[in-house]
């Protein structure tokens, strides 16, 4: 059972996750068994390519991605809930805590896949605690710890670190007097 | 599969990586034109009513927007635009009309940019500015 007091939709929507999701890559080093999967497409897909993919008791929506690349470790607690869309991409180590929320395409990385120029790539873990809420398209990008309980509000690109219990959002849309011609 | 249409315009690829989902769309007689080795991620989308242009070896990730509609305060106005060679664009990064960027730049994700930029430049934010 997995219960997430921060999932917008009714609980019944996870006990009624009967669908499945799609391997690419490496089944050795993942451990699904207890995660659940929404209907829908497509389908959450799981992309190990010789890392390790730990979930918890995890519900993840249609169009989720987790992609372990060698040596990477990508691990998801208790009662997190993934929506539709969410990208996770490990190639060092991305922790998620138990009972958070990640909205609506929300994109966690802690990697640039490509290095600038001829300079090698950059890879720093990317940590985050229990209770953490994060709203739709949000970023994380590498290197960053998030504390628990803490806020992301929907669109923040988040570049550095986020304590406990505060709450991080992106620039607001600003007024512009404009003369309509 | 990619969604490519030319309509009345054209759109020359060299050997180019095209992702799932990508679309590139000309409106008018626009012309899209990406050179060998370039890469272009998942679901981006590049649309020209009169020119966009990729160098060589460019990567462009996922969900990105590259257009040549200069936006609102020039409306109905599209300005070509040209990414130079080993331009590295970040994921959900917006590009539009009139922008030119030099060799080597690289786009923070979710950047908004336009306007010109020298090579080698790192550009990041609602409106993209030079960081380093």
């Amino acid at each position: 059972m997995i219960d997430n007091e921060l999932f917008p939709l009714l609980p019944d929507a996870l006990c009624q996750a009967t669908g499945h999701c799609r391997f690419k890559g490496d089944r050795a080093g993942v451990d699904i068994a207890q995660a659940r999967f929404g209907s829908g497409s497509p389908a959450p897909c799981i992309h190990n390519e010789g890392g390790r993919l730990t979930l918890g008791r995890v519900f993840l929506a249609a169009g989720v991605r987790l992609w372990s690349h060698k040596g990477g470790e990508l691990s998801i607690g208790d009662h997190t809930v993934l929506d539709a869309g969410v990208e996770l991409i490990a190639w060092t180590r991305v922790t998620i805590g138990q009972h958070c929320y990640l909205g609506w395409d929300v994109l966690v990385m802690d990697t640039d896949l490509h290095g600038a120029g001829n300079r090698p790539v950059v890879n720093r873990p990317v940590t985050i605690g229990d209770h953490v809420r994060i709203g739709a398209r949000a970023m994380i990008l590498k290197g960053v710890t998030i504390g628990a309980g803490a806020t992301i509000q929907p669109g923040s690109i988040v570049t550095g670190d986020v304590p406990a219990g505060t709450e991080v959002a992106p620039p607001p849309a600003i007024m512009k007097p404009r003369v309509v011609s | 599969m990619p969604d490519v249409r030319p309509g009345r315009g054209c759109i020359e690829l060299g050997h180019v990586g095209l992702y799932p989902g990508v679309r590139l769309h000309c409106r008018q007689t626009g012309r899209i034109a990406i050179g060998d080795e370039s890469f272009v991620n998942r679901r981006t989308r590049i649309f020209a009513a009169r020119e966009v242009k990729l160098g060589a070896r460019c990567m462009v990730s996922w969900d990105c927007t590259i257009t040549d509609w200069a936006g609102f305060d020039a409306p109905r106005t599209f300005a070509p635009v040209w990414l130079e060679d080993e331009v590295w664009v970040g994921c959900r990064a917006v590009i539009l009309g009139g922008t030119r960027l030099g060799r080597g730049c690289i786009v923070a994700a979710g950047s908004v940019v336009q306007g010109d930029f020298p090579a080698g430049s790192t550009l990041a934010g609602t409106p993209a500015k030079v960081v380093s």
